[in-house]
This record gives C-alpha cells, sequence and structure tokens, in this order.
C-alpha cells in the first residue's frame, strides 16, 4: 500500500493487500507450489463474501496488484467447487438474497 | 455456609520422596525427610504454638514460641527450624514449654495495646489465639515503661492500613515480600527495641516500592496490616472458592463475604495456578462490582445520537431479536455476527457462539483473541498439534534457563512473575527479548543474563538468527529431532537458518542487537539445561506474529525442550479466560475444539447435537465484520463483553464500522466506549454473580462459583439464552453445568470435564479425556498431538509500517501493573491512584531533540491519527522508541494504531507504528471531539429530560 492509500479503506485493496501477504508466506516455504498453499489458507480462513469481492477484483482489474503466487492463488480458488453442503444450508434457510456464494463456484 | 478454613502447617512442604519416621507425643508418624517438625506435628495433628512461622515462607525462628523438646538433646529448638530426624521423640507440650512460652507471650504483649474488642482483627488474630493457647492470664510488667503503643498508622495505601504500634516484628511482612512476591519493598529498620517494619528507607507504602500485591497483609498475623475493607465492614462470616477474573493467571480466591456485600477476596493456598499468592488487582480491585457507574437495567434506542431509554427485560430481548431478524431478512444472513468475552465463562462463550452459528445461522463469531493470541493458535497448532502452550505453571520450578519474549509478566502476570523470580533467584538463568528494560532484566536480586532489546517489528531475524547459532554450532538436540520431528521439515529447516542472511551478524542491521550477544543467549539456551520460553503480546501482535510463534516452537524443539517438566513454551495469555474462549469455538472458521467448520465429521455432529444444518463456511473476523460494516454489508453485531472500541486498532476505523451498523448490542457491566455507538445495552454480571468455568493461560479448568445474587437480574449465560430463544433457538439450560455437560459431549479433549469432576478435583488441565482422565499437565510427552513436531521455514518480512522523515519512531504499546487492559473495571477501584493516565515513555535523547520536558503534554502522531498524553522520561525505552498504555479512554491510544496485521490471523500489529512526536497544550481535535459525542451518546433519558 501507498503512505495515500494506506488507511483509506478499500476492500479490494484491503484483500488484495491480505493476500499477497499470505503468498509472501508460502513463497517462503519449502516444497514448492506456493500458491496451493496460499489458496488453502485463504479458504480456511477467508468467508465466501470476502473469495467473492476478490474474485470481482480478478475479473474486473485482473487481478491488479496481487502478487504472482497471490494472483495464481486466486486462480485456483476461483476455479474450485462450492461445498456441497453450503447450497443445502442456503435453502433451508430460504435466503436467496445477496446469495454471495454464486461465484463461489466458479 | 461458613467461611472456608486454611490450615497452616507452619513451614512449606518437602518435597523429598525419602521418608523419616519419628515420635511426638508418643504418637509415631512418617514424613518426608526435611520436613521442621513444627509441620509434622501439625500433619498428626497437633498445633504448635506460633507467630513467626506461616506455611508460605521458610522458616525464620524468631519468635520463640514454637519450641519443642527432644529427647537426648538439650534446650528447647524451634520446631520450625528443626528438621525430622529418624527415631526423634519429641514432646511439645511440657511444663517448661508451658513457661517459656508464656513469658514469651507476655513480652509481647506488654507492647500491644489491649483494644481487641473494637480491633478490626478481633477474631482472626494469630496474636490473640496464641496468647489463648500458651494460656496467657496476666501481663506483669505493666504498660507505663517504654513502649510503641503511640506510633503513627500508616493509612497512604487505598486499600490497607499499617498500623506500627500493634506490629511484633516477626518479619512475615518482609519474608512474604521477599520471598513470596520478590519485590523487597520491606525491611526491619533499626535495631533492638527501635525494630520496625519499614517500607522502602522509612517511607510510607504507597511511596514506596511496595506493589500491594497483598502478601504481606496475608501473612500478618496480627492487625497491624489490615484491609481497610475490613476496618469499614467487619469480618467475613462465610467465603465462596471461586477464580479471579482479571488476567490469564487464574488465581483461586476466596470472596470473603457478609451475607451478599464482599468484604475482602484473598487468595486461595489450594489454587493450582496461584498458591495462595495475589495481585493489587485481584486482591483488592473488586469494587467495580459494585460501582455506581454499573448499569443495571436494559436500555434501547433507534440513534446513538438519542438518549438511552430504559426498557424491561422482555421489551429489550424482543426488540433485539426483531431487529437481529428485520436485518437479515433485509440485508442477508450474515449480515449480522457477534464477538464472544474472554472475560466471562467458557459455558457463556460457548452459549454466544452456539447462538450466532443456530440463531443467526452463519460462523461470524470471533473474540478478544483476534487481537492478542489468534496468532499462538495458529502458530501451535502448525508445528505441535494444538493451539494452546505446552506446560503448567508450576513447571518454571524445573527449568534452567527462561527465554522471555515480548513479555512483561511482572506487570501483566504478576502472580506469574513472582514464581518465575522465585526460580531465577534460585539459580535459573533469563533471557530477557524486548525492546523495553522490563523490570526482569534488572529488579532486586535478579539479573538477566542477557537482555536483547531488538527494534519492535524484528522477532523473526531475532529468532532466526538465534536458531542460526543453534544450527551452525552443533547445537541441536539430534536423538530428540530424529525421534520426535519430521526429517524432511528439519532438513529444510536448518539448511534455511544457516545460511549467511540469518547469522546474528548479518541480522544485526535489522534488530540492533549486537550479534555477540544473540550468539551468547542462543548457547545459553541450548546448553543451559531445561530451557523454557515464555511469551506474550511483544511476540504475537506483528505483522508476523504467526511465524514468531512457529520460529519459537522450532527453537523448542531443535533443542528438545517439548515434552517434558521444566521446558516449554508458555504463551502468558492475557485475559482470564482467553484460553477458554478460543477452546469454545469463539473462531470463525473452528468449532469447539479447534475443528474447522468445514470438515464433515466435525459439523455433522453438531448438527446432530443442535439439530440443524450448519454453515461450511468460515464466518467474518472482527476487522472483516467492520470492513464489511463500512462497505454497508454488515448490519449488526451482538458484542459480549467486549470494548472493541477502545482495545481494536485505528478507533476511526472501529467508530465508522460500528457507526455503519443499525442495531449494535452491547452487554457489558458498564456504559463502555463500545457502546457509544450502540443500539441495545443489555447489563452483564460480573464473575461474583455466576457459576461456570474460566479456563487459564495453561490450560487450567476453573470453577467460577456465584458469591451474590446477579444485580443485573441475570447472568450473562441467561441473557444469552433469552435472547437465543427469542431468536427461534430451543434452549432450556437450567444451569452452567449442563453447557459443560455439552460441551463435553462435543469436545474430545473436555470429554471428560464435568462440573461434578472440577468440584471433586478442584481442577484440571486439558486434554482431560479416557487417555488422559486427570488431565495433561505437561502436552506432547513422548509424541507431539499432531504426530512429529513440524519446523517451518521463517523468514524475516519486515512490516510495512516504516519509519521515515514523517514518523521517525516506533510506538509500541502494553500495560501496567495496577491497570486492566481497557480499564473497564480497574479505572473504577483505587487501583487508577498508581495510574491515573497513560502516559508516553520517551527516551531522554529524543525527548531533548524535541524540547520535551518530563510530564509536558506531547502530540503523538502516526498516519492513523493523533492523540494527546504527558510524556514520561525514561532509559525504559531505546533511543527512537516510543511507549505507552492503553488503558484510558481518554488517551485513545489506538487512534494512533493502524490496521496492519499478521498475515496469518489478522492479529493487528499493535506493537509497531511509526509515529512522530511534538509539545503540545491540549487534547487533539479528535479527543475533543469524541469526549464530546462521548457524553452526549451516554445520556439515559429517564435520568435527563428529552431534547
Amino acid at each position: 500500500m501507498s503512505e495515500e492509500h494506506e488507511h483509506r479503506h478499500d476492500t479490494a485493496a484491503r484483500l488484495v493487500y491480505m493476500a499477497n501477504q499470505i503468498a509472501t508466506y508460502f513463497r517462503s516455504q519449502p516444497g514448492g507450489a506456493p500458491s496451493l498453499g496460499t489458496a488453502d489458507h485463504i479458504k480456511s480462513f477467508w468467508t465466501p463474501t470476502m473469495l467473492r469481492d476478490i474474485y470481482k477484483h480478478l475479473d474486473g482489474t485482473g487481478g491488479q496488484g496481487l502478487s504472482p503466487v497471490a494472483l495464481e492463488a486466486v486462480r485456483i480458488l476461483k476455479a474450485r467447487p462450492t461445498h456441497k453442503k453450503l447450497q443445502g444450508v442456503l435453502e433451508s434457510v430460504g435466503e436467496h438474497s445477496r446469495m454471495e456464494h454464486g461465484d463461489d463456484a466458479g | 455456609m461458613p467461611l472456608v478454613p486454611e490450615i497452616d502447617y507452619g513451614t512449606p512442604a518437602s518435597k523429598s520422596e525419602a521418608m523419616v519416621t519419628l515420635t511426638i507425643d508418643g504418637q509415631t508418624i512418617s514424613v518426608p525427610a526435611g520436613t521442621s517438625l513444627l509441620r509434622a506435628a501439625k500433619e498428626m495433628g497437633t498445633s504448635i504454638p506460633k507467630l513467626c512461622a506461616t506455611d508460605s515462607q521458610e522458616a525464620f525462628g524468631s519468635c520463640r514460641m514454637c519450641l519443642v523438646e527432644i529427647d537426648g538433646r538439650a534446650g528447647t529448638p524451634a520446631s520450625c527450624t528443626t528438621p525430622v530426624g529418624a527415631g526423634m521423640v519429641v514432646h511439645t507440650q511440657t511444663e517448661r514449654l508451658k513457661r517459656i512460652r508464656r513469658g514469651v507471650m507476655e513480652l509481647y504483649i506488654s507492647d500491644h495495646p489491649l483494644d481487641c474488642l473494637t480491633c478490626s482483627a478481633n477474631g482472626d488474630c494469630e496474636l490473640q489465639d496464641t496468647a489463648g493457647e500458651v494460656g496467657l492470664r496476666e501481663v506483669r510488667y505493666g504498660y507505663a515503661g517504654e513502649n510503641h503503643l503511640d506510633l503513627a498508622k500508616d493509612e497512604s495505601n487505598p486499600y490497607f492500613t499499617y498500623e506500627a504500634s500493634k506490629c511484633i516484628v516477626c518479619s512475615r511482612c518482609v519474608r512474604a515480600c521477599d520471598e513470596v512476591q520478590g519485590t523487597f519493598a520491606l525491611t526491619i529498620s533499626g535495631r533492638g527495641f527501635g525494630s520496625r517494619v519499614s517500607p522502602g528507607q522509612d517511607e510510607s507504602f504507597m511511596s514506596s516500592e511496595c506493589v500491594s500485591c497483598g502478601a504481606c497483609v496475608q501473612a500478618c498475623p496480627t492487625a497491624t496490616l489490615n484491609e481497610k475493607s475490613v476496618i469499614e465492614i467487619g469480618a467475613p462470616e462465610h467465603s465462596v472458592v471461586t477464580t479471579c477474573a482479571y488476567c490469564g493467571v487464574g488465581c483461586t480466591f476466596k470472596a470473603e463475604m457478609r451475607g451478599e456485600e464482599i468484604v475482602r477476596m484473598v487468595p486461595y493456598k489450594d489454587g493450582k495456578a496461584n498458591h495462595g499468592h495475589s495481585c493489587v488487582k485481584g486482591r483488592f480491585a473488586f469494587g467495580y462490582a459494585t460501582h455506581k457507574e454499573r448499569i443495571l437495567k436494559p436500555m434501547i434506542r433507534a440513534k446513538t445520537t438519542d438518549p438511552w431509554q430504559e426498557v424491561s427485560w422482555e421489551e429489550a430481548i424482543a426488540h433485539t431479536a426483531s431487529e437481529f431478524r428485520r436485518i437479515q431478512t433485509q440485508y442477508g444472513r450474515n449480515s449480522v455476527g457477534g464477538i464472544t468475552s474472554s472475560r466471562c465463562t467458557n459455558e457463556e462463550t460457548y452459549l454466544v457462539q452456539k447462538l450466532i452459528r443456530t440463531g443467526f445461522r452463519n460462523n461470524n463469531v470471533d473474540t478478544c483473541a483476534r487481537v492478542c493470541h489468534s496468532p499462538t493458535g495458529f502458530g501451535l497448532k502448525t508445528t505441535f498439534g494444538t493451539s494452546a502452550g505446552t506446560q503448567d505453571f508450576d513447571s518454571v520450578e524445573h527449568t534452567d534457563v527462561m527465554m522471555v519474549i515480548g513479555a512483561n509478566p511482572t506487570d501483566a502476570h504478576p502472580v506469574f512473575a513472582s514464581r518465575m523470580k522465585q526460580r531465577l533467584r534460585k539459580g535459573a538463568k533469563l533471557i530477557v527479548i524486548d525492546p523495553r528494560k522490563t523490570d526482569l532484566v534488572r529488579v532486586a536480586h535478579i539479573e538477566a543474563d542477557y537482555h536483547l532489546p531488538l527494534k519492535p517489528g524484528t522477532n523473526v531475524a531475532m529468532l532466526t538468527s538465534i536458531a542460526h547459532v543453534i544450527v551452525t554450532e552443533g547445537l541441536v538436540d539430534r536423538a530428540y529431532v530424529e525421534e520426535r520431528c519430521e526429517a524432511d521439515a528439519f532438513a529444510a529447516w536448518a539448511e534455511f537458518v544457516s545460511r549467511p542472511e540469518n547469522s546474528p551478524e548479518a541480522m544485526e542491521a535489522h534488530t540492533g542487537v549486537p550479534a555477540a550477544d544473540v550468539r551468547g543467549a542462543a548457547r545459553l539456551y541450548a546448553t543451559g539445561g531445561a530451557g523454557s520460553i515464555y511469551y506474550g503480546l511483544g511476540v504475537t501482535e506483528h505483522s508476523q506474529g504467526s511465524t514468531t510463534v512457529m520460529a519459537i516452537a522450532n527453537l523448542a524443539m531443535a533443542t528438545g525442550n517439548v515434552g517434558k517438566v521444566g521446558v516449554g513454551v508458555n504463551p502468558l495469555r492475557g485475559q482470564n479466560n482467553v484460553q477458554g474462549a478460543c477452546d469454545m469455538g469463539s473462531f470463525p472458521h473452528e468449532y469447539p475444539g479447534y475443528r474447522h467448520v468445514s470438515d464433515d465429521a466435525t459439523r455433522e455432529l453438531f448438527e446432530r447435537e443442535w439439530g440443524l444444518d450448519l454453515d461450511p463456511e468460515p464466518g467474518l473476523r472482527i476487522p472483516n465484520m467492520l470492513d464489511s460494516a463500512v462497505d454497508g454489508e454488515f448490519k449488526g453485531i451482538y458484542i459480549q463483553g467486549e470494548d472493541i472500541l477502545q482495545s481494536d486498532p485505528n478507533t476511526k476505523h472501529v467508530s465508522a464500522g460500528l457507526e455503519a451498523m443499525e442495531c449494535v448490542v452491547v452487554q457489558d457491566l458498564f456504559l463502555n466506549e463500545t457502546a457509544v455507538h450502540a443500539h441495545v445495552f443489555l447489563p452483564g454480571s460480573t464473575f461474583l454473580e455466576k457459576d461456570g468455568t474460566f479456563t487459564n493461560a495453561e490450560r487450567r479448568i476453573q470453577m467460577v462459583r456465584k458469591a451474590m445474587s446477579p444485580k443485573n437480574g441475570y447472568a450473562d449465560w441467561e441473557v444469552t439464552q433469552l435472547l437465543a430463544n427469542a431468536l427461534g433457538c430451543e434452549w432450556s439450560y437450567t444451569h452452567p453445568s449442563q453447557v459443560m455437560d455439552e460441551i463435553a459431549r462435543l469436545t474430545p479433549s473436555f470429554a471428560s470435564v464435568s462440573f461434578e469432576m472440577l468440584e471433586r478435583e478442584g481442577s484440571v488441565q486439558w486434554p482431560c479425556n479416557a487417555n488422559a482422565p486427570q488431565g495433561s499437565p505437561t502436552m506432547h510427552i513422548g509424541g507431539f498431538v499432531r504426530g512429529k513436531g513440524h519446523f517451518v521455514v521463517t523468514e524475516y518480512v519486515p512490516t510495512d509500517e516504516k519509519t521515515g522523515p514523517r514518523f521517525p519512531l516506533l510506538l509500541t504499546t502494553g500495560r501496567i501493573l495496577s491497570q486492566y487492559n481497557v480499564g473497564a473495571q480497574t479505572r473504577r477501584t483505587e487501583n487508577s491512584r498508581w495510574h491515573e493516565e497513560d502516559v508516553l515513555e520517551i527516551h531522554p535523547s529524543d525527548a531533548e531533540n524535541r524540547g520535551i520536558r518530563d510530564r509536558d503534554w506531547v502530540r503523538l502522531q502516526s498516519r492513523a491519527g493523533e492523540t494527546t498524553l504527558r510524556a514520561n522520561i525514561t532509559e525504559r525505552v531505546a533511543p527512537g522508541v516510543v511507549y505507552t498504555t492503553f488503558h484510558h479512554p481518554t488517551t485513545q491510544a489506538n487512534v494512533i494504531t493502524t490496521e496492519y496485521s499478521d498475515w496469518a490471523t489478522n492479529c493487528p500489529e499493535y506493537k509497531v507504528t511509526a509515529v512522530q512526536i511534538s509539545v503540545s497544550n491540549g487534547p487533539s481535535e479528535w479527543q475533543e471531539s469524541y469526549d464530546a459525542f462521548a457524553k452526549q451518546s451516554r445520556r439515559i433519558g429517564a435520568m435527563e429530560p428529552a431534547e
């Protein structure tokens, strides 16, 4: 983040920053495939809404600001299927508005 | 329900395994070698009169009251200083002994006020009791001679008095301060008849080094040192054994009561975490429980600019449930969430996360551990397989080398710090890694062997360079690593840390610490015997917090320092139940027992128990909730017992997030800072008003017992149940024990835990299940929970929060002894006498460069904001580093801190903020506007006319 932007609230910038931080860690780990580690970490801790927003950023800008590892991780995630249970849960509570998980199916 | 009795055995228990058999008063008894005759007699059931002896202190042998006769030995030795001997024949009551004791007692009483009926210790005075035991019936010397009866009373301490006229100079207070607390604030001044207890150099208690831990008051056998609350109220008539609600040490106390009025809190000798010791917070700072500012009636309002309106519990709960349902209908299921409290019980925390998962039907639950020890959970789970420390506190007695990293235990965990100091005085070595000269670096009778004053933000560089020394100098415990750890991961790690760029010499440019010191410390830790690491938020609250925890775990594994007594990795948890809150599933990605929500088997277990489908995707963390609120997507939050506006970073952003929500529900004791932005206030209950359990930093689950009725009408768990049922859940808990039973059914590490078991055992450390029916004081014995220990490569990545021309200094934050976290409790006690405001510690050179004098108002600015506070010029901080606490809302230190956070957990980087300071003449614009807003927001309609 540049100094001008670092404290302005910007969801996409914040998610990009987080993804890059995670990617920096996995890039340092032995064994290769840092993008897989990054993708798994993001999948474990990010909400579907956050995933939706980073996919939106990917689609809208080509992933501007994402490091190569983070960019690859987001692409991997976007290609993964939604958890099979999720759709059932959503249907059981009758929620269809703002169904942020749609994008998740990739 | 009487006072809970405690037997004083006179001298500490011997730890010898060899037994000695002797005869006392005709009875044969076997006791461990080294036991005193005084203790042996007491264990047999015979009380030898005593005054200077108490079992929390080593024998002193000064009062000449506990004399005995031993066959074949001349004289009348003191039984406290005489160890048992095989075949010894001892007599505790003979004509000779009776005569001597009575004569000695007569001398004591000849210089002691005879005001027993009006004395505050009447009925609780060992001098009075002993006079009775020895049959004192007269004092032949009269009272006309020289005496001490007119000595002045020292009432300077807010919690206890020192009445020198009643002192018998037994030195129990002095020894308590030395041996138990380790402060050495008291001494005996003068000689012979002029001998008196003296705080410092004949100072008052308040102006001396005394830290008001209460050990001296506890030890005093007379009314010389007595609690002011006892003087004002009278003697307690019953007591309730419970667990302190301050820090993560988890001290056991007796709440001594008169009816429903608390008279005093007395540390409980059988407490496994504190062994009868206490600090100024737990011992004395309980006045907040009955403070006039406590809110006891529910309140609601439509807008945060409206005054509060008091309503019934029914209306408040119905309104809250209605609001959450409205919001979810309008904005979606994930538009609401909640925060559990690390101050509340395990059962209460469990119910809040259950409400969110089953009532809100999402996983938007988080807890204050997000901003403190979430990296501990991540780091230790990754390396060891369990999100918790490895030892019990007693382990410190067996350690040879302590490495204390980013922790200030004498302020933040004072009772455990006293245990550490006891061990250090007995010869253990000490390495302190901290930017500041904390007390442990150099304090009475203790001096760290190495203090590595690294630049804030360079923990990973430091620890990796220590690892470099251990590997490259052949100090790795190869046998341990080969047997216990993953070979490939170790090899990769060893290759990584061995690189020249990770040497202390190369890292010196980052850490600022001379390489020779780092090498010396590394050698000491690796070769000094049983090595233990204790760490705090100075490790976790960084952008590389999780990496630092893993670097610590690496060091412990490489040196074979995990899986036995005296070693280990020991996170010093901040709040009383932060370990428990984490255990109870307060994280948005984990159910109780640290199992991921996406794990089908685990989720199905909870679905069966709770009777509905659960969301398999992680929910929002606290910072994500606030971001989402600012984005207009997150609209409602239920916050139990947390004050995120004051405690979380970048106050302006927190404020914006809360203000953007449509329903902020705060459940707390007071209208805290977060409540300024709330629409519903649900009154909370104190730890004295409910049953439940807390889990301390050593994984010890301990009972919290109700000592008085909830002044607000409900315990916190009952309020959560009311809300859950209003949201359609059908809960029917009638006691927290039923909640613990449910936790045990669902959580393997708690499988054998129940209230019945805790009542029977006193406490237990998880895991407690079929494999460990009595709990687990030490973890990873024989193997790691995850199987093989996992080494992790820890590359140093400098924080993005960098100093520069505009912000050339680094701010780091922490706590002080007398205050606790956001200060909501301690600020409403006399503890504020020690710390009435947050101050900024500045090194003399930085102060001089800016023309700042001690106590000047200074403006503290960062990229996030600015505030104003007074300067404290001190060499505790290094040049280029400034430090403050965050206990006072008027300062709002977190206006300064930024949103940078740990890469793995989003734990905020509180410990590194680039700042500038300058002389100021008053509060900042933010402080003034916030103060005005807070005052307006706290108006209660019933008390003020409507506008």
